[in-house]
């Protein structure tokens, strides 16, 4: 594996995030605790209201904690920077750029495009859009769109990617596709990558480890280490129990059902 | 079976094989009635005075060439048949009332003078005033463009600020709600007063006319930009600058032509207006001129000539827009 950046360890230490003022306050996050190795694959993942979209606005630095701390490579987070790429579930292409200036965005913002136009070049290729460079956004299916959404996160170098549902309204062939893409760039470039979900087969396939995070209140509840090898094997019999085991953490198997049932 | 399929093959390439009658009777309705008019003004006698006849003939008989050579280059390519198929009916229409037109007044006098001059009479006006005419055109657009763009360029920086600065919102909301509706036109009397020239008064008239609905739409361009845009762009390294000019300007852009093509329609009004009520130059100066002497052919000349300007310029805007929202083809139509 050859690692292309250096860095990328994220520290959440004692993080907890409360919105609204006054009477009514929700408890987003409470006193969440994690460590994210340098290139490591962490899928959050969790039902609606969890606060994991939270946790990665915190770690994106577009959002402020009520209290503790984040770091990258111990440094304190105290605002967006180009050192952590986001990606939405919605693409959020710019419409008015093409695919091609759209990759460009980040280098174009920081005012290094003229010396490394080469690199916008070179994501396109790797994300597969060659032939799209000069399409607008609306021309693109969503999967293509996705696609340049990464590729713009990816022209920066982030040490950390964060990607909050990236594949959560494409069609089922389309993402296992592009979960095998995300893959090799994962393991091309060696960027920390941090993945929220709700869809546990994702997690399983993808990642080193899966937080499992329950709401009210809103906490981390259960870290599991997938200890399998790569390439993962969807319907083996290693991914089904990790795929049990995660569901019975989220509470979603009835007590009494038996583990054969649900698989 | 082998006739239906000649008949669409024809129907399908009109500028390779022979066209359908019905399209050679539309194609040859303008050529037809062009020269009907023709024979009308040059067989019938005159009852009204007129300087120059022989001018506007010339004028017929270049349009029938004009049209001639259009309806030739026709049959060599498809895209100039379809082109002249779909136009030839407005074109007949358009040179129908015009000799219609003509016969009721030239040559029949049934419309009072000098209210209803002919159309030979208006040739007159555009050839015999045509100094004049070209020196207020040009006064007309140098005030135009000058007050235009002041405005235009005001308009955006206020809505800009506006819609990013808080502040700045605060502050210039209030005027901008409370004075702004007020016409510009109706500021003339003030504004004569405190401007040293009528030209700078008419210049800061336009230009106030179009700072209004150019603000007022690209503050809520702004104002409206999706959140998620200024996020991607942070995470991605943008400043400040970055995310006004290259991420909300960019996308405020639909409302902001909607704002200028509102300020432009304006401006028209206001220089009109304007030039009649104070300028000593322009084009509605020289229809309250013409009007004061009772020409009214000389009217009918300038409101000519302001028709082909103003159409121009909106065009012109029309191709802008068309260029910066490329993006926006197949997206939205308006």
């Amino acid at each position: 594996m050859v690692t292309e950046a250096e860095g990328g360890q994220i520290a959440i230490q004692g993080v907890s995030r409360t919105f609204g003022d006054g009477g009514a306050e929700v408890v987003a996050l409470s006193r969440v605790e994690l460590d994210v190795r340098p290139g490591e694959f962490v899928s959050l993942i969790g039902p609606s209201g969890c606060g994991k979209s939270t946790l990665l606005r915190l770690v994106a630095g577009l959002d402020r904690p009520t209290a503790g701390e984040l770091r990258l490579d111990g440094e304190p987070i105290e605002g967006p920077h180009y050192s952590r790429g986001l990606v939405f579930q919605d693409p959020t292409l710019f419409p008015w750029k093409t695919i091609w200036s759209n990759v460009a965005t980040g280098l174009e913002a920081r005012g290094v495009l003229k010396e490394r136009r080469g690199d916008v070049d070179k994501i396109i290729e790797l994300v597969g859009l060659r032939d799209f460079e000069r399409a607008y956004p609306h021309q693109l299916s969503g999967g293509m769109a996705q696609r340049a959404a990464l590729a713009r996160a990816l022209v920066n170098h982030p040490k950390v990617l964060l990607l909050d549902e990236p594949l959560g309204a494409l069609d089922a062939f389309t993402r296992m596709n592009l979960q095998d893409e995300l893959l090799r760039i994962w393991q091309e470039r060696g960027t920390t990558m941090i993945f929220v979900t709700h869809d546990i087969d994702e997690a399983v396939y993808l990642s080193d480890r899966v937080v499992i995070m329950t709401p009210r209140p809103a906490r981390i509840k259960e870290i599991v280490t997938v200890d399998l090898p790569r390439p993962r094997v969807r319907n083996g019999a290693g991914f089904f129990e990790y795929r049990s085991r995660i569901l019975e953490s989220l509470q979603l198997v009835p007590e009494t059902a038996q583990p054969e049932y649900i698989v | 079976m082998e006739l239906t399929g000649n008949v669409k093959l024809s129907a399908d390439t009109p500028g390779k094989s022979r066209p359908s009658p019905a399209a050679v009777v539309v194609i040859l309705l303008p050529a037809v009635l062009l020269t009907l008019s023709l024979a009308l003004h040059e067989l019938l006698p005159n009852k009204q005075p007129v300087l120059r006849s022989a001018q506007y003939g010339y004028l017929l008989i270049a349009l029938l060439i004009a049209y001639a050579l259009w309806a030739m280059a026709a049959f060599v390519s498809a895209g100039a048949f379809r082109r002249l198929r779909s136009q030839a009916p407005i074109a007949a229409l358009v040179i129908l009332i015009a000799g219609v037109w003509e016969l009721l007044t030239l040559k029949l006098n049934a419309l009072p003078l000098p209210y209803f001059p002919s159309p030979v009479k208006i040739a007159d006006a555009l050839i015999d005033d045509r100094r004049k005419l070209l020196v207020c055109t040009l006064y007309s657009l140098r005030l135009l463009v000058l007050g235009y763009l002041i405005g235009a360029f005001f308009g955006l920086v206020t809505g800009i600020l506006m819609g990013w600065y808080k502040q700045f919102q605060y502050w210039i909301n209030p005027f901008l709600r409370f004075v702004g509706p007020i016409p510009a036109t109706a500021w003339i009397p003030v504004v004569l007063l405190v401007f040293p020239s009528s030209f700078t008064a008419s210049v800061f008239l336009i230009a106030l006319g179009t700072w209004f609905p150019v603000s007022v739409m690209t503050w809520s361009g702004i104002a409206g930009v999706s959140k998620s845009f200024f996020e991607v762009a942070r995470t991605l390294g943008a400043g400040e600058r970055y995310l006004v000019l290259r991420v909300a300007l960019p996308a405020a852009f639909p409302l902001i032509f909607i704002g200028l093509f509102m300020g432009l329609g304006t401006s028209f009004v206001t220089l009109v207006v304007a030039e009649m009520l104070g300028v000593k130059a322009g084009l509605g100066f020289y229809i309250t001129w013409a009007q004061g002497w009772a020409e009214y052919y000389k009217v009918y000349a300038a409101l000519l000539i302001m028709a082909v300007l103003f159409s121009t310029v909106i065009s012109l805007l029309f191709k802008l827009r068309d260029r910066v929202l490329i993006w926006q083809k197949g997206l939205i139509k308006w």
